[in-house]
Order: C-alpha cells, then structure tokens, then sequence
C-alpha cells in the first residue's frame, strides 16, 4: 500500500485527535474553571475530606431555623477551599434566612462563578429560582439604600452583585 | 492487506469517531417517565377529609385533561414546608402566606389563586366580637381576652395580628390573654367560641365567616365588625423550582382554563370539579400580587421574615 502525503496528513490529524479526546474524556465534562476562580486557587483546592457530612448538617441547619451556626460550620470551609461551590451555595442559602441579602448575594456569585449549574434547570443543581427570590429582595433594598445614600459603597457592591445574578438568571454568559 | 480506499475509509471513520467523542457530554437528570405520578400537595384546611374531598376531582380532571397521572397528597400545613424540601411534591395548593414562605426559601413560583367569594381571588381577615359587646375600637381591646385562627393563617391570623400593631396595639402585651383552637376546622371553634361567650373578640377570616352565615350556621346580626384587613390573595396554586417549565406551563393553562361546568367521573358519579373543590374558579395572579402578606410578615416578625 503505497502512502501520499495528504494520508500521512490525515494519520497526523487523527492521532491528534484521538490524543485530546482522551485528555478531553478523562478530565469530566462537568467542571467549569471560570472568571474569579484563579488557576492558583483552583490547583490549591481541594473538597474537605468529610464535606457530604458536613454540608448535609449545614443543610439541616439552615433548614431548621438555624442559619447562624451553618454560618459558623461553613465559613471555614469556604476560606480553606475556595472553589467549594456548595460551601458557598449554602452560605448563600443561610445568609438569605438571616435577610442578610447583600452576604447571601455575594455568596451566591461565588458560588456560580464556580458552578453554573446552581441556575441551569436541566441540573440537579438548580436552585436559580430561590436565588431569584433573593435578588428581588437584595435588589429593591440596595435601591433604596442608594436612594438614601448614593454613595453607600456596600449598598452599590450588593447592586452589582443583584445584577450579575440577574444576568445569570435569565441565561446570560459572563 | 488494506486498499488504499479501505484505509481512507477507516481513517476516516477514526476522525469523526475522535470529533465526536470531543464534544462537551452533558448528562442530565434523567427524564421523569409518564408513568410516574405527579404530586400536587394539598395544605390540609379544615381537615384532612375535607381536603381530599374537595381536590381529588380537580387531580382526576387534570390527569385526564393532561394525559398523564396527577396525584393529591393532603399536608398538615406546619409539614408543607418540609414536604417541598424534600422533594415529596410537584406542586402546592397552599395558602397566601405559606407560598411567600416557600417562594422565598425554596423557589416556588406562583400559579394561580383560588376564586371564592365576594372579593374574587382574595380574601381579607376581620376582628369581631358579639353586638353587644363594650368593645368598639381596636384600644378597647385592652386586657381582653381574645381567640385567633392558627398562626400560619393569613386571614385568621396575621392580618389581624398587623392591624392591631398597626394601630399601636402590642397583643402581646396589650391582650389579658389569646390562645387557638386545637384539632380541626379551627376558623369554625374560633367564631362558636365568640358566639358561646368564651372570649371577648375573635380573629376570623371573613370567607369563613360568610359562608357559615349563609349555611345558616351562624346569624351574622349576632356580631359587630370592630376593624377589617386590605384583601390579599387567596389559597394559591404554585410550582416547586425543578419541575419542568413546560410542564408548569400545562398545570397552568389548564388550571386557569376550568369553568364551573367542566365536569369528571370521581368514585362512580360525575361531579363538577370546581364545585367539588369548593371554587368558583381559579385566576392569574403575579408574585408581587403577594407583596402586601411579605409586608405583613415582615411588621409580625413572621416566616420568612422572622428575626430572632
């Protein structure tokens, strides 16, 4: 069989190909390194050895009308591994049940920063609609805190974050 | 060995497979069969049985109207929350201050309202006492003893519980004592108990007491209205967060689409569906229809509002 350029070409491609579909398949189709999460942070994180349990009680928690002590359990957790989306998802959730909404706002970016899927339906890991619910409420109170100071620079932060959520909500990219 | 012809076409064949085999996979939640009910949870209102009764025609009719099995499960209305939580239902029929709880906590959007009544889709709550009763103004309330409907109860409870605060009346400490019936059909004990003399004034939801006046099961004249709330949207149908759009969209439409005459086969007869539910129809409404019970909660210091 004799062999011209444009098949050794194609040989070429196709190893190619192969070689990074394989890197593509091992490395999951499911993790979205985005926008704040540096590389650095993202190499130095690592999920807490015992986070299903740990996540679970901050959930009952929250849940049980305890949102100050999943607080407590969970800030460490998401200074020590910043890339946990879920420390950061349910920071959100329990600063929303203090009314907190400028921390539950904040918490709630990172945590879609890091994983979109808390505002993609088709995911197990929708929760867009209670986050909806928090920017109506983080929203109209940092309005009217402007209105009174409009210079009040958390009440602008806690704007900012409202709209990059409402972006993301209706399914916007950043 | 090969031809050249059949070795392009392998190699051809290696290329699509490794193009393919790049894309972004995707794995979604796995679609929920037909066959698999979907559950609508019934606050239970009066009563458990009174509950089935009145929803069980409507989830007959919708699964008929759908093509697929709807499912009623009566809920304790302290248990709904927890219910959506954890996942046990699809969709709530709750009341207007149990939506603005789960809407804020869980992502349960609005459907549509209950039509019953002089005030449509809502309703509105009212402080009575007997007619011949000292008291005429919300100050005169003063060391009385008062019953009120239970505390998750927008009409029963916190509107009067806000008109009062409003008025610059703590009932905490304003009241000589207050207390809610136990057991079922609490609107009820709470009007008897007014009519039998065991308290001063009651807190009652004006749609109760309107339909046992015109069951004849209490003579309105025998009452005086001392102060009555702003209307707010009636029991509620609503969506939990991950249900699919399009079948929210169904329930929707169909529920908005029921008339009085639309009719279904329930345990061997064919009742109306709304009359079995009690309704005269069930209206569009927007979330923020629902601001004026959030303002309430948040005056009361009740869920979601609630500061401890």
């Amino acid at each position: 069989m004799n062999l011209d350029r444009f098949d050794a070409f194609n040989i070429f491609a196709a190893l190619m190909l192969v070689a990074a579909a394989a890197i593509l398949g091992t490395s999951g189709g499911d993790t979205h390194a985005t926008g704040a999460v540096s590389a650095k942070v993202r190499s130095e994180a690592a999920t807490p050895p015992d986070a299903s349990t740990l996540y679970a009680t901050a959930k009952q928690l929250i849940e049980s009308g305890q949102p100050e002590e999943a607080v407590k359990s969970l800030a460490g957790i998401a200074e020590k591994f910043p890339a946990e989306a879920e420390a950061h998802s349910l920071l959100g959730q329990a600063y929303a049940r203090m009314l907190d909404y400028p921390a539950s706002m904040k918490e709630f970016r990172l945590a879609l920063t890091i994983e979109p899927d808390y505002v993609d339906k088709k995911s197990g890991k929708f929760i867009g609609k209670r986050i909806k619910a928090v920017v109506k409420d983080g929203m109209s109170e940092a309005k009217v805190a402007l209105e009174k100071a409009p210079e009040d620079a958390a009440a602008k932060a806690a704007l900012k974050d409202a709209y990059y959520l409402d972006r993301m909500l209706a399914g916007g990219c950043e | 060995m090969f031809s050249k012809g059949m070795f392009r076409l392998i190699l051809s064949a290696l290329i699509i497979y490794a193009l393919l085999s790049g894309c972004n996979k995707k794995v979604d939640q796995p679609a929920a069969t037909d066959t698999k009910p979907v559950r609508i949870g019934f606050m239970i209102c009066n009563s458990k049985e009174e509950t089935e009764a009145r929803f069980r025609p409507l989830t007959e009719w919708l699964s008929g109207k759908l093509g697929r099995r709807f499912e009623a499960v009566t809920i304790d209305t302290v248990d709904v929350e927890q219910a959506v939580r954890d996942g046990q239902v699809e969709f709530t029929h709750t009341n207007s201050l149990l939506y603005v709880i789960l809407n804020k906590n869980y992502g349960v959007e609005v459907l549509g309202a209950d039509i019953k009544g002089r005030h449509g889709y809502k309703s509105n709550g009212a402080i009575v006492v007997l007619k011949d009763s000292p008291i005429k103004t919300l100050k005169d309330l003063k060391d009385k003893r008062m019953v009120f409907g239970p505390m998750l109860a927008p009409t029963g409870y916190l509107s009067q519980y806000d008109m009062m605060l409003k008025d610059g009346f703590d009932p905490e400490e304003g009241l000589a004592f207050y207390t809610i019936p136990k057991g079922s059909f609490k609107h009820d004990k709470v009007i008897y108990s007014l009519l039998f003399g065991a308290y001063d004034a009651a807190s009652v939801p004006m749609l109760d007491f309107e339909l046992m006046s015109k069951d004849g099961r209490i003579d309105p004249e025998d009452f005086r209205i001392i102060a009555e709330s702003e209307p707010i949207p009636y029991c509620t149908f609503s969506v939990t967060e991950g249900v699919d759009d399009a079948l929210a969209k169904q329930v929707k439409d169909a529920l908005l689409s029921l008339k009085p005459e639309d009719t279904v086969e329930y345990d061997g007869e064919r009742v109306k569906v709304l009359k079995a539910a009690m309704l005269d129809g069930i209206a569009d409404v927007k979330d923020s229809e629902y601001d004026p019970v959030r303002e309430m909660a948040r005056r009361c210091n009740m869920p979601p509002y609630q500061k401890f």
